[in-house]
C-alpha cells in the first residue's frame, strides 16, 4: 500500500489553472466570434448602405442633368441680352416692313415676374424686393418698353402680331389706341421681353 | 516519518527517516492505556493524550503512515481459479458482504492473491475490518496534527518485512500482541494463511510470574494451530519466528517454541533497515508492526483498493497520470486555441480595416449625397418657381388683344365711332368716343354687352358735344374681358 498523498492543493490548484486557462481561451474565442459576427453584420449593412447611396448618387447626376436640359430648354425660350438688342433692332426693320411709325420707344426699369407661390404659408408676405427673389436662384426677368407707333389699323395690327410671333417670350399689354385720325390709329402699348436672371449664379452653383 | 501501530490498549510509534531505500529507525516510544480506546467515545482527549506524548518524546514528524491491530480484524483465505485482480475483488466483496456483519461500505478490506503454480489456482488471503475502526483512526491521527499517508493491517502486512537469515522452507510467523496472537503461515510463494488466537501477553501476566495456566493454553493453542496446518496442507513447519515484547518477556521465544517442538528462528533486521544507535540502541519485537507498515509504505506488495479509504484521486500515480494528461490536453487546446485565437484576431483584424474602409466610403457618400440633395432640392424649387413665373406670363397671353378689338369694332354701331380704346392687362376695356345720337350710345352698349367673354359695360359718361356745327355725343364706357378665376387671381401679382 502506498497511498503518497501529496500537498492537497496542488492538484485542485493545477486543474484551476487549467480551467481558468482553458475559460481564458473559451472567454476570448467566444468574444472574438462574436465581435467578429457583429463587425460582419456591420460591413454588410455598410455595403447595403453604400450601394444605396451609389445608386442615389446616380439618379442625382441623372437628375441633375435633367435639370440642366430643362434650363437649357427653357432658356432658349427666352430672352439674352444679344437678342434683346437684336430684337429691339429688328422693330424698326418690321415697323418700316409693315409701314407703321414709331413714335416712342421708352425702356421701363426691370423687374422679376412676381408670383404669389400657393405653396407658401399664408400669414407669410410674399418677398417683394428683388435681391430676395435673387437669392434663391435662377429666376424670370422681365424687361419692359413703351412702345408708341402710328400708322394704319391693319398695318398697326399686323406689325403687333409679327412682334408676338416672335420666337421667344414677350407680352404685349396695357394697350390704348386712339384712331381720331381714322383710318391712322396710334397704338400705345407695353413690350415685356422676358429672359433668365441669375444665371450666372445658377451657373456656378452647377 | 512515524509508523504508527494502533491497537486496543496502546499506540507504539516508530519514527522513522527514508535514505534512498534504506530506512533509519531513530525512535521508539509506546503510550499504554488501561481501557480499549476504540470504546473511547472522547476522541479529541485521546488525540491531545497522543500529542502530549508525541512532544514529551520530541517526536515532530507529522507524516504517517499507520497499522491497525484489532481482534475484530477477520483474515480468511480463499481458493480460487486463475482470474484477474478485478474479478477476485468481485468475488471478495461477496464474500464479505455474505455474513451480516459487514454490509455494503461499512468496511474496508485488503487482501494478497497469490499465484499456486502447481495447482494453477489462485490462493488469496483478504483481511476485512470494519470501517469505523480506520475511520476512528484516521481521525486520531489528524486530531493529533498527524498526516495519514497510508495504512496496513496487522499481521498481514509483516510479510512485507524482508527478514534476514530465514531459513528458505516454510515459516511459521507468531505475532503475540496484549489481546490477541496471530499465526501466519509463510512459504516462498508468500503468506498460506493466518489464524487469530484469543490469548494474548496480557493473559501471560508479568515476566516474572507468567500465569502458566494461561501460557499453557496459549501455547496448546499454537500447537494445534500448528499441527492443524500442517495436517491440512501436509507441510512440515519447522521454524517459528516469534514477534512479541521481548523486553518485557524476555525468554518467552524460548518456551514458547520449547513447548511447541519447534525451532525458533532469531529476528534478524532486514540490511535496508538501520538503528540510530544513539537513541535506539535495539529494537523492540514489539514494534516490528510498525516497521511492517513502514516496509508496506515503501514497498506496495498488498493489493488494496484505495478508494476505500482515501479518494483514488489523491494518489501520487493517479495524480501524475492526470497532471500529465491535463497537461497534454491544456497544451494541445492552448495551441489550437492560441492558433484559432490567433487566426480569429488575424480576421477580426481584417474585418475592423473593411468595416473602417466602408465606414469611411459611406459617411463620404453619405456627405456627397447630403449636398447633392440640397442642391436637388434647390433645382427643384427654382423649377418650380420658373414654372409659376411662366404661368404667370402664360396667363398674360390668355386675353388675345386682337380678338378684343375685333370684338369691340364690330360690335361698334354705324352712327358710332370710337376715338380711343384701351386694353389693360387685367383685361379691363375703357372706351371713349362720339355718338350721333343717345339711342346710338345705347345700342352700342346693349351690343357690348352681348358680345361673349365681355363684363357688364358700364358707361361712365356721355356729354354733349358740336362738331363743325353739328351735335354728337362724347361717351365713355367702361367694359372688360372676362379672364378663368385662377389666371384674374394669378394677373393680379404680376405687374
Amino acid at each position: 500500500m502506498k497511498p503518497r498523498e501529496r500537498k492537497f492543493f496542488t492538484t485542485p490548484l493545477c486543474f484551476l489553472l487549467c480551467f481558468l486557462f482553458a475559460g481564458s481561451l473559451f472567454f476570448i474565442v467566444q468574444y472574438l466570434e462574436a465581435s467578429c459576427a457583429w463587425t460582419r453584420k456591420s460591413i454588410d449593412l455598410l455595403q447595403a448602405n453604400k450601394k444605396r447611396l451609389e445608386d442615389q448618387m446616380q439618379q442625382f447626376d441623372s437628375l441633375m442633368a435633367e435639370h440642366q436640359k430643362d434650363i437649357k430648354r427653357f432658356e432658349s425660350l427666352l430672352f439674352t441680352e444679344k437678342d434683346i438688342a437684336a430684337f429691339l433692332e429688328g422693330i424698326s426693320v418690321s415697323s418700316k416692313q409693315y409701314n407703321v411709325k414709331p413714335k416712342e420707344m421708352t425702356a421701363l426699369q426691370a423687374e422679376i415676374v412676381k408670383v404669389k407661390d400657393p405653396l407658401a404659408p399664408k400669414d407669410v408676405r410674399p418677398t417683394s424686393s428683388r435681391d430676395a427673389q435673387a437669392d434663391e436662384g435662377l429666376y424670370l426677368m422681365a424687361t419692359p418698353y413703351k412702345l408708341r407707333v402710328s400708322g394704319e389699323t391693319e398695318n398697326v395690327f399686323d406689325f403687333m402680331t409679327s412682334l408676338e410671333k416672335n420666337r421667344q417670350l414677350l407680352t404685349l399689354s396695357d394697350f390704348l389706341v386712339s384712331g381720331r385720325m381714322y383710318p391712322e390709329i396710334q397704338v400705345e402699348f407695353r413690350l415685356d421681353l422676358y429672359s433668365l436672371g441669375g444665371l450666372d449664379r445658377g451657373q456656378a452653383a452647377k | 516519518m512515524l509508523s504508527v501501530e494502533i491497537s486496543n490498549k496502546s499506540i507504539r510509534v516508530l519514527a522513522f527517516a527514508k535514505k534512498g531505500r534504506s530506512i533509519v529507525i531513530h525512535k521508539a516510544a509506546l503510550l499504554s492505556f488501561s481501557q480499549d480506546i476504540f470504546q473511547s467515545k472522547d476522541i479529541k482527549s485521546l488525540a491531545k493524550e497522543f500529542r502530549t506524548f508525541l512532544k514529551t518524546n520530541r517526536i515532530s514528524e507529522n507524516k504517517a503512515c499507520f497499522t491497525l491491530t484489532h481482534s475484530g480484524v477477520v483474515f480468511k483465505e480463499m481458493l480460487l481459479p486463475p482470474m484477474s485482480h478485478k474479478e477476485a475483488e468481485t468475488i471478495i466483496v461477496n464474500d464479505i458482504e455474505r455474513g451480516s456483519r459487514f454490509s455494503a461500505r461499512n468496511y474496508y478490506y485488503t487482501y494478497r492473491g497469490y499465484q499456486a503454480i502447481e495447482a494453477k489456482r489462485l490462493r488469496i488471503i483478504y483481511s476485512v475490518v470494519e470501517k469505523y475502526l480506520i475511520d476512528f483512526c484516521i481521525r486520531l491521527l489528524k486530531d493529533s496534527g498527524l498526516k495519514p499517508l497510508s495504512f496496513s493491517l496487522a499481521p498481514l502486512n509483516l510479510i512485507d518485512i524482508p527478514f534476514e537469515k530465514l531459513p528458505p522452507k516454510d515459516i511459521a510467523y507468531v505475532l503475540l500482541e496484549r489481546q490477541v496472537s496471530y499465526v501466519l503461515f509463510v512459504s516462498g510463494h508468500g503468506c498460506q494463511g493466518v489464524y487469530s488466537i484469543d490469548w494474548g501477553l496480557d493473559d501471560l501476566g508479568q515476566t516474572g510470574s507468567l500465569d502458566e495456566e494461561a501460557f499453557k493454553n496459549l501455547s496448546e493453542e499454537l500447537k494445534r494451530i500448528i499441527k492443524s496446518y500442517e495436517t491440512q496442507r501436509d507441510n512440515l513447519i519447522c521454524d517459528i519466528l516469534i514477534m512479541f515484547d521481548n523486553e518485557k518477556y524476555s525468554g518467552l521465544e524460548k518456551r514458547l517454541a520449547l513447548f511447541v517442538n519447534r525451532y525458533a528462528v532469531a529476528v534478524t533486521l532486514p540490511k535496508t533497515v538501520t538503528l540510530r544507535p544513539k537513541t535506539l540502541p535495539s529494537l523492540n519485537l514489539a514494534y516490528l508492526p510498525c516497521l511492517a507498515a513502514a516496509e508496506s509504505y515503501r514497498s506496495a506488495k498488498t493489493h488494496f483498493d484505495f478508494s476505500q479509504i482515501w479518494d483514488f484521486r489523491s494518489t501520487l500515480d493517479y495524480r501524475r497520470k492526470v497532471l500529465v494528461g491535463a497537461s497534454i490536453v491544456a497544451l494541445v487546446t492552448a495551441f489550437f486555441g492560441l492558433a484559432s485565437i490567433l487566426k480569429g484576431y488575424t480576421q477580426y483584424q481584417d474585418l475592423l480595416k473593411q468595416y473602417r474602409q466602408a465606414g469611411d466610403e459611406v459617411r463620404a457618400l453619405e456627405a456627397q449625397t447630403a449636398t447633392l440633395d440640397l442642391e436637388r432640392q434647390k433645382n427643384i424649387d427654382v423649377k418650380r418657381k420658373l414654372l409659376l413665373q411662366a404661368s404667370a406670363v402664360s396667363d398674360l397671353k390668355k386675353i388675345s388683344w386682337a380678338d378684343t378689338f375685333m370684338k369691340v369694332a364690330s360690335a361698334t354701331p354705324e352712327d358710332s365711332w370710337i376715338e380711343s380704346v384701351s386694353l389693360s392687362r387685367l383685361g379691363d376695356i375703357k372706351l371713349t368716343g362720339k355718338a350721333l345720337t343717345l339711342d346710338a350710345v345705347a345700342l352700342y352698349i346693349r351690343k357690348l354687352r352681348s358680345v361673349s367673354n365681355f363684363r357688364e359695360s358700364t358707361l361712365r359718361s356721355v356729354r354733349e358735344a358740336t362738331i363743325e356745327k353739328e351735335i354728337v355725343q362724347d361717351f365713355e364706357i367702361n367694359t372688360g374681358v372676362i379672364v378663368a378665376a385662377d389666371a384674374a387671381d394669378e394677373k393680379k401679382d404680376v405687374k
